[in-house]
């Protein structure tokens, strides 16, 4: 056991002196580590080992260091953030539609205007109830009603709660789509906006997106990777979004950085989840559109007819 | 199901006439080509249609985000909801020894062997990556529904193939004496069909013995298919979809529309195939009383399915209701109820009405009504989600099929065609050593046809 | 080129209609602009308008005086430049606050009349309350584990250089979350010059019962740290770990497995039976020959 231990330092040691003398001596100018899969290409690079020695290494063994491949991002990317557990509580009080949120998460993912990873919806219940702005990210649900129907594993939750999509394996069935029900989800029905080039695909951001996949919110993944806010929390001007990990029972505003104790956030202020009769479990919280920040106001409009809102 | 025999003169003469009249389509050809030209003119429409869908992505067709499955998914349960009449004709009735059946058994065999091929060719149409197609089996999931759906076709195909197959072995082995000269390829293939048969009573007892295990083994798996299929939408939160019935709703869906292909491709078969002393106007009034039945069986789950929920009119099932009986989709759904189900019903309850030519009319209503209803089943479902639709272009909000969906479809139906008008050219349409024997021909009689030498 | 021409056009355009809007007055009642703050001008309250501001205006109108607003049509107003404050009362102000207008809310049903006029209080101090920093503060944490309290205090030298503990600073507990620190405790050290506060069972660290204390002491500009690894372990729910149905396929259910297998299977063992016994035909004709 301690044999085993040692060895794989001394190997790992071994390799990062190889990423030193690649940089230094081959003048590449980056640094690389060794990867063993690519054929060799009959180049030879001198490298720095550990000890000193200077050795010769076939260029195809040599890589950016730090860089993912993508592999790399796939397999931490389908396994989430060890320990965490992510949520979101929206504020409907202090939603005035001003759509900042959407556009930062177009522009992040690559997004045509009618693509909506997060899309603001103006809500009314009942035709005597109130309406209000509801921006709708998807739910990230605990007994995701999406992930159940994919016949290849395409989309799946994470241990942190997120439900990604791998649009390397997506078929473009749509069985997601249609089992959604809060209408999550979208697809690439023609060529991106930003075409897939020879980027590494990132599943946690799920860029550069692919003709004939499908494609959704990701609680912008990638982000939550550099202990970031997602791209929509940061974005709004409002103060609506509120995203941490349940786990610590914390959420931050993406506005005003205020952290406060979530369960208090959604008992004080009546949270509650959308659709819960459908058991989907979501991790995404809403706290009621009291207390407003704005009248409602929809290009004029403060009430909004029978048919707008079904 | 021996008849008393005849005597040794006139079944050498019936046995004669019968071969002569079902192996003459093998080689007259009335119209066949001009079928042909039709059909190949909509390949090659479709063809071209699928090459620009394969080029330009989905994004062709009139799907969008909101209405993500249209006519392609519909079209997929018309023909696997068509292809049951393989298993209600050649097991249910066979086993319930309903007589006078051998003549129409492989006919329901062909249509619905063509059908459920192209119900999995349809669903490769309507994927967004058919170049991906491998990860089904590479990553298949064993807790979706699709995955279930392609193993429960496999199936229903192979078991279909094998109920097509048995039966032909003796024809085969007939085949294979009476045209020697053919063309050698011909020959050949006879030759390997009939695998060596010679009317040994040991092979002769595997061939029924098969026959009846296979019949048995199909009806759960017919049923399987329908269910499967129905779960693909029950299996869904989606107003419309989310119903307990669904596939018992699905399997008796099935059956009217299999009937009423079977009611339309007998009167074909009948009449180019100049069968009328094989097909009698006793099929055409059991196939009618069949679809009465059925349809009764349908309409009853059709009560249980809109009934229900309309009466309640729970917000989001009453929006979609009221869409189906007076909004926009009112005048598919009555059409749907009126003509495919109702009418139907109520003319076929009178004898007159199940002669061959009414029977043509009555079947053409039934399968275009099917062909509706499971549009009726997708589309509305889909355009009217749990919350509201914004921030989309308008063409989101709505979907009618447009060219390229129809030419794709169109495409796919003619392929089902022309594997059914192949098969029925290729092979008899019927089976050569039933008829005889039900008729009446001396067991020896066809001893000597099969002797292999 | 024409494209450009085109906005540049548009955002002159714009730029007229914003100030347009601007200049509009923003017509307020003479009672209304004659109000003065009922709140006094002292540390505490322009300490809480400072939080208020903080969560509530900064957003838009950027840290008081820095003029790093957020780039809007029309601009917000730099709360901290003396034309503002000038040209505007207290009740001008709070009227404003108050009511809103376009793209500014009304802060009416979400602040208070205290809070709001604290704002103002904030406003009219500047950064006065900063003016003075002790330079010889100190200050220092213990965390006991036994009662599992966090308790800090603040020592300063006197004139004779002796170290004292100053008893009615201002002091902020709290423990460090991902994205942000959440206060678990504030107030003022007591007689004794210590402020301590209990950290709540329910409030968890990590896995493993680890956590990172912040303790602030904001007029003296002091922080400090401190790493604890008594509070309560959080308890991840990893929901991948078990069997079910929205799981990826490594996750399966038995049940699901046996269901499908059983079947599937057993209809194929007959398919195969059937099969062998279509060749055994076959078989037995090459016998017989």
């Amino acid at each position: 056991m301690e044999d085993k231990k040692n060895k794989k330092t001394r190997r790992d040691f071994l390799k990062a002196g190889l990423a030193f003398g690649a940089g230094s001596l081959a003048g590449v100018g980056l640094f690389s580590t060794i990867d063993g899969v690519k054929a060799e290409t009959g180049k030879l690079a001198k490298v720095l080992t550990a000890d000193g020695k200077i050795m010769e290494v076939d260029t195809s063994h040599l890589k950016e260091f730090g860089k993912k491949t993508e592999q790399d991002l796939q397999k931490r990317g389908r396994k989430g953030i060890a320990g965490r557990k992510w949520t979101m509580v929206i504020d409907l009080s202090k939603c005035r539609n001003a759509r900042m949120c959407m556009a930062a998460c177009q522009s992040a993912h690559e997004l045509k205007p009618e693509q909506h990873h997060i899309n603001v919806l103006a809500m009314q219940d009942a035709e005597k109830t109130a309406p209000f702005f509801m921006p709708k990210p998807c739910q990230h649900c605990d007994n995701p009603p999406c992930t159940k129907v994919c016949p290849v594993d395409a989309t799946f939750k994470r241990s942190d709660g997120i439900v990604l999509i791998d649009n390397e394996r997506c078929i473009g069935c749509r069985f997601c789509i249609a089992a959604c029900p809060y209408s999550a989800r979208i697809f690439n029905w023609s060529e991106p906006k930003v075409a897939a080039d020879d980027r590494e695909y990132d599943v946690e951001l799920n860029v550069p997106q692919k003709r004939g996949t499908v494609s959704k919110c990701l609680f912008s993944a990638d982000q939550l990777r550099d202990e970031k806010m997602p791209y929509c929390a940061s974005a709004c001007p409002n103060g609506v979004y509120w995203f941490g990990d349940m786990n610590e029972d914390a959420v931050t505003n993406g506005t005003t950085k205020e952290t406060v104790r979530f369960s208090e956030l959604i008992k004080n202020n009546a949270g509650y989840t959308l659709l819960p009769e459908l058991g989907t479990k979501p991790s995404v919280y809403y706290l009621p559109a009291k207390d407003r920040l704005f009248e409602f106001n929809l290009n004029g409009k403060t009430t909004l007819d029978n048919n707008e809102h079904v | 199901m021996n008849h008393e025999a005849l005597p040794k003169e006139e079944s050498k003469q019936l046995f004669e006439k019968i071969q002569t009249d079902l192996f003459a389509p093998l080689s007259k050809h009335y119209g066949f080509t001009a079928w042909i030209v039709v059909l190949a003119t909509v390949l090659i429409t479709a063809a071209m249609a699928y090459f620009i869908q394969l080029r330009d992505g989905l994004g062709v067709t009139a799907m969008r985000d909101i209405v993500s499955w249209g006519l392609y998914i519909s079209t997929f349960v018309f023909f696997v909801a068509v292809s049951l009449v393989g298993m209600l004709i050649s097991a249910v009735l066979g086993l319930l020894k309903i007589p006078g059946i051998t003549p129409i058994t492989r006919i329901a065999e062909l249509i619905a062997i063509a059908f459920v091929m192209m119900a999995g060719a349809i669903i490769v149409f309507d994927m967004g990556r058919p170049d991906r197609l491998l990860n089904v089996f590479l990553h298949g999931r064993i807790q979706s529904p699709i995955v279930w759906d392609i193993t429960v076709i496999t199936t229903y195909i192979v078991i279909s193939l094998l109920l097509l197959i048995l039966p032909l072995i003796p024809d085969m082995a007939i085949m294979r004496n009476r045209f020697k000269d053919a063309p050698k390829w011909q020959v050949m293939i006879y030759k390997i069909l009939s695998l060596g048969f010679a009317g040994l009573p040991e092979q002769k007892k595997i061939i029924y013995k098969s026959m009846r295990t296979l019949s048995i083994l199909i009806i759960p798996v017919a049923f399987g298919i329908h269910t499967v299929t129905s779960w693909l939408f029950a299996m869904t939160l989606r107003v419309g979809w989310d119903s307990t019935i669904f596939g018992p709703y699905f399997v008796a869906g099935a059956f009217p529309a299999g009937v009423g292909a079977m009611a339309i491709a007998l009167f074909v078969f009948r009449n180019s195939y100049n069968l009328k002393e094989y097909i009698t106007e006793k099929h055409f009034d059991l196939v009618g009383k069949l679809l009465v039945l059925t349809s009764l069986l349908y309409l009853y789950f059709n009560l249980n399915e809109f009934l229900v929920p309309g009466y309640k009119m729970k917000t989001a099932d009453g929006h979609h209701l009221e869409m189906l009986f007076v909004g926009k989709y009112a005048l598919l759904f009555w059409f749907v109820q009126i003509f495919g189900l109702i009418l139907p019903i109520v003319l076929l309850l009178f004898k007159k009405m199940r002669k061959p030519f009414p029977m043509l009319i009555i079947g053409v209503f039934v399968v275009i009504g099917a062909f509706l209803k499971r549009f009726i089943i997708v589309a509305p479902t889909l355009e009217h989600p749990f919350l509201p639709v914004q921030n989309v272009p308008e063409h989101f909000m709505v979907y009618w099929p447009n060219g390229f969906e129809w030419a794709i479809t169109m495409g796919a139906i003619s392929i089902a065609l022309l594997i059914l008008t192949i098969l029925a050219k290729v092979i008899p349409i019927m089976p050569v050593w039933e008829i005889a024997l039900e008729k009446g021909v001396r067991e020896e009689e066809l001893e000597e046809a099969y002797k292999n030498n | 080129m024409k494209h450009i021409k085109n906005t540049i056009s548009l955002s002159v355009l714009l730029l007229m209609f914003a100030t347009f809007v601007q200049a509009q007055a923003w017509e307020i009642p003479d009672g209304e602009k004659s109000k003065t703050n009922p709140l006094e001008l002292n540390a505490a309250n322009s300490e809480k308008g400072f939080e208020v501001y903080q969560k509530n205006c900064k957003s838009c109108h950027g840290d008081v005086g820095a003029a790093n607003f957020m780039p809007l049509v029309p601009p917000p107003t730099d709360l901290g430049s003396a034309a503002f404050k000038t040209a505007n009362t207290d009740g001008e102000i709070f009227y404003k606050m108050t009511t809103g207008k376009g793209a500014m809310p009304s802060f009416k049903a979400v602040l208070s009349d205290d809070e709001r006029w604290a704002v103002i209080a904030y406003l009219r101090a500047g950064d006065k309350t900063d003016a003075t920093v002790d330079k010889n503060a100190k200050l220092s944490i213990v965390a006991n584990p036994d009662d599992k309290s966090i308790s800090a205090s603040i020592t300063t030298k006197d004139a004779t250089g002796k170290e004292v503990k100053l008893v009615g600073a201002d002091i902020e507990i709290s423990i460090k979350r991902i994205f942000g620190n959440l206060t678990i405790g504030k107030g003022k050290t007591n007689a004794t010059g210590a402020f301590s506060v209990n950290l709540p069972e329910d409030l968890p660290g990590d896995s493993l019962g680890k956590a990172t204390i912040i303790v602030v002491a904001k007029r003296f500009k002091q922080e400090e740290k401190i790493e604890i690894d008594w509070a309560t372990p959080s308890k991840h729910h990893d929901l991948t770990a078990q069997a079910s149905i929205w799981g990826t396929s490594a996750n399966a259910p038995w049940w699901i497995m046996l269901l499908y297998i059983g079947i599937a299977g057993s209809v194929w063992v007959v398919i195969i039976y059937i099969v062998l016994q279509i060749l055994k035909i076959a078989r037995l004709a090459k016998k017989n020959v």
